[in-house]
């Protein structure tokens, strides 16, 4: 298992982990940051880039002491048998449900806004098939697909917010004024789940091809999320203000429905935005569920052929699990559930594993030096 | 086999590229409303009564091939009555072939009546519905609001069209706001800010902009002749406004018209106890009807004295409206004292109520660059 080809580039690797994180997630982020931070909530987004890039450090630790190897092997080498293989089925565990519900938000998108007479079911089953398709294929499609899909999302997601910096008044930003830290904590803490989607490197850095820099690749992939998502959140309280982004279900799609000058091509542009976003919420998604698909055959030692049948019964229940939440609100209250679930497998897990590591590597080298004397 | 199965997939994909969507509906399928307007029913009072203005495609087409001959009739208007707007447009429902399409609305008026009792439940609707746009206009309008559909404009076969021309072209002049529904949402959720609307009246044959509404909360409280909204355009959004015509002192009957060009506003707050304006403009003096005899230069300060006092007793009296008379801050004042008072005013203080005592100045700069094409 441990020798499969390793082929993707550094440019690869940054774009896999840039789709991974760019999501859903976006279209709400201008409402949660705001919410206890008012005016000042591009604090959010970066206080959960910092949270978030400490993991990230984690990652790129781990993924330079294994080479070729992804998290379902090397957890149980630094954990343990019993608590490794728990680590590794809590990651699974995570993806699969953090990958419904982000199918699941997109569907809500689709149907609230441009396609209201159709049913949820038919727009979650066709990402679906669309991702089960995907997973039916060896792992180098996924870096190609991410670096074909790439520019798709970069360029209307930096271009919508500077568009509508036109209509902003910078006013709404004033005052700087941090009622307490506490609140910035908070809101990091609530917004970093925009930043999930990185911790699917434990897998993909296992194939990056020997030479690639890792650490280059994840913080080129973390600098331009942050610059998306923080100037997204600049734009959506000076366009709105903050008291009126908390009335938004949908804060930036709004944003792309205000965004519409007389002499601009941008004349109805939300339709476009949303059919752009199908594209980024897909590679959300598919590499979600690649990566979970992919560690099950590789926690079980087998092959492609296992891989394509998991993915097409693993799909069934994933269906249903979407379709759990009855209304908006249990989704969210869901979905902040996950968060905080989510903090301990994408946060602590990688960083306790990254110092578990390092002080048995420190302990190996004080072995050796007493061993040469 | 290999053949058959690849025939067959060609057949799935076929047919599933080739069809359309299953709720697909073609241009002509749909009632596209152009404009609503709301006003209260004669004879019930909780019920309201919505008109909308319907354009018949194949009339419009028609009418340019006859040379323009029935404009007249190439829209249909309807009036329904409801409890709520939502109930109304149910109603209305049943007496339409087509589905109602909200997606092109452009204008929404409002009679000044519902307006004085707040249109807060209306706006409600227009808050949740996604097909509606945050760029189209509300409008208040003078007496009934259906009788802003009902007019005939002649240069245009359908009435709206008209309607939008004229709030657009005088928002690109700067004569006239652009006061978005996405701007009315946002400035009554603001705490800092008061909403406005476009005040307008209809005519048998026309229509024509009377100046701003000004609401509290979501009621209207006032209105804004034409020159006082320039005084509001100039001091809020850095737009000139239209031309100012003032009477010649020591004349019989003469006038002078400035017309301003370019705008530029400065507020300063002082020891967050009272507010400047400094306001300056750029423009030409387009009309003298009495020759006044006097040197060039001497003229131009003159000129530059005058209009500089008028401007500054139309912002006064503006202030004094808005403040002691409305108790609404649609200049945006709360705004800025939010964003650069916070600590030592905004925390202490409460808006709402204290914008009527806070003392508020305005000063013009005039700068007269030219006197058209006529030396003196």
């Amino acid at each position: 298992m441990e020798n499969q080809q390793r082929n993707f580039g550094t440019w690869q690797l940054t774009s896999i982990m840039l789709s991974s994180m760019i999501g859903v997630g976006i279209l709400i982020i201008p409402r949660t940051a705001t919410e206890l931070l008012h005016q000042t909530g591009w604090l959010g987004p970066i206080t959960s880039a910092l949270i978030a890039s400490v993991a990230v450090a984690a990652i790129v630790y781990l993924g330079n002491q294994f080479p070729g190897l992804t998290f379902v092997e090397y957890m149980p080498r630094i954990f343990g048998g019993a608590i490794g293989t728990l680590c590794v089925f809590l990651f699974i565990l995570y993806q699969f449900l953090n990958a419904g519900t982000t199918v699941r938000l997109f569907g809500e998108v689709v149907v609230t806004s441009v396609l209201p007479q159709t049913p949820l079911e038919v727009i979650i089953i066709t990402l679906l098939l669309l991702v089960m398709f995907l997973c039916c294929h060896e792992i180098e499609v996924v870096a190609r697909i991410n670096e074909l899909l790439i520019p798709f999302l970069l360029f209307p997601s930096l271009l919508i917010p500077l568009v509508s910096f036109m209509n902003a008044d910078w006013h709404n930003l004033l005052p700087f004024q941090l009622e307490s830290w506490k609140n910035v904590m908070k809101t990091g803490f609530n917004t970093y789940t925009l930043y999930t989607g990185y911790e699917l490197l434990m897998v993909y850095f296992a194939f990056a091809i020997p030479g690639a820099r890792l650490g280059v690749a994840s913080m080129t992939g973390m600098s331009f999320a942050l610059v998306v998502y923080v100037i997204t959140v600049v734009a959506g309280i000076t366009v709105f203000g903050y008291e009126e982004l908390q009335r938004l279900v949908w804060p930036t799609l709004e944003l792309v429905k205000v965004t519409q000058r007389a002499g601009w091509f941008l004349e109805r542009f939300e339709s476009a935005f949303l059919a752009i976003w199908v594209a980024s919420v897909f590679t959300t998604i598919g590499n979600m569920l690649y990566a979970t698909i992919f560690s099950l055959r590789r926690w079980f030692h087998k092959g492609i052929r296992f891989q394509q049948i998991t993915a097409i019964v693993i799909m069934v229940p994933l269906f249903f699990l979407t379709l759990v939440p009855q209304n908006i609100v249990e989704l969210f209250s869901f979905t902040q559930h996950l968060t905080k679930v989510g903090f301990l497998i994408t946060i602590i897990i990688p960083i306790l594993l990254a110092i578990t590591q390092f002080i048995r590597n420190q302990f190996n080298k004080g072995r050796e030096v007493n061993n040469e004397k | 086999m290999g053949k058959s199965l690849r025939c067959f997939a060609l057949l799935i994909i076929c047919t599933l590229l080739l069809s359309g969507c299953w709720d697909r509906r073609e241009l002509e399928e749909r009632a596209s409303v152009l404009a609503i307007a709301i006003d209260q029913d004669e004879k019930d009072e909780n019920l309201y009564k919505m008109t909308v203005q319907i354009p018949i495609p194949i009339k419009i087409a028609g009418s340019s091939g006859k040379g323009g001959g029935n404009n007249a009739d190439a829209v249909k208007i309807m009036s329904v009555t409801g409890r709520t707007v939502t109930d109304a447009s149910n109603n209305l429902q049943m007496r339409l072939n087509q589905r109602l399409f909200l997606g092109h609305t452009r204008i929404l008026a409002v009679s000044e009546e519902i307006a004085r009792k707040g249109i807060q439940d209306i706006m409600d609707s227009f808050r949740r519905e996604p097909q509606i746009r945050r760029l189209m206009w509300p409008i208040v309008v003078k007496g009934k609001a259906s009788s802003l559909l009902e007019i005939k404009p002649r240069i245009e076969p359908i009435p709206v069209v008209f309607l939008m021309g004229l709030i657009e072209n005088g928002m690109k002049l700067g004569r006239i706001p652009d006061q978005t529904l996405g701007d009315y949402f946002n400035q009554t959720s603001n705490l800092t800010m008061e909403p406005f609307l476009n005040y307008v009246e209809a005519r048998k044959n026309e229509v024509s902009w009377k100046g701003v509404a000004v609401f509290r909360g979501h009621k209207m409280v006032g209105i804004l002749d034409d020159e006082q909204s320039w005084i509001l355009l100039q001091l809020r959004n850095e737009k000139p406004g239209g031309d100012i015509v003032i009477p010649l002192p020591k004349t019989k009957n003469g006038y002078v018209s400035f017309r301003p060009h370019f705008v530029k506003k400065k507020v300063i707050i002082h020891k967050s106890s009272s507010a400047t304006y400094h306001c300056e403009l750029q423009g030409d003096i387009v009309e003298l009807t009495e020759d006044l005899k006097i040197p060039p230069e001497q003229f131009i300060l003159q000129m530059q004295a005058l209009i500089k006092k008028e401007m500054e007793n139309r912002a006064k009296k503006l202030l004094q409206q808005l403040q002691k008379q409305y108790n609404s801050d649609i200049l945006k004042l709360g705004l800025i004292l939010r964003a650069k008072h916070y600590q030592d005013y905004w925390k202490t203080h409460n808006w709402k109520e204290d914008f009527r005592h806070f003392p508020v100045r305005v000063t013009y700069t005039i700068k007269l660059r030219r006197l058209g094409m006529e030396m003196q």
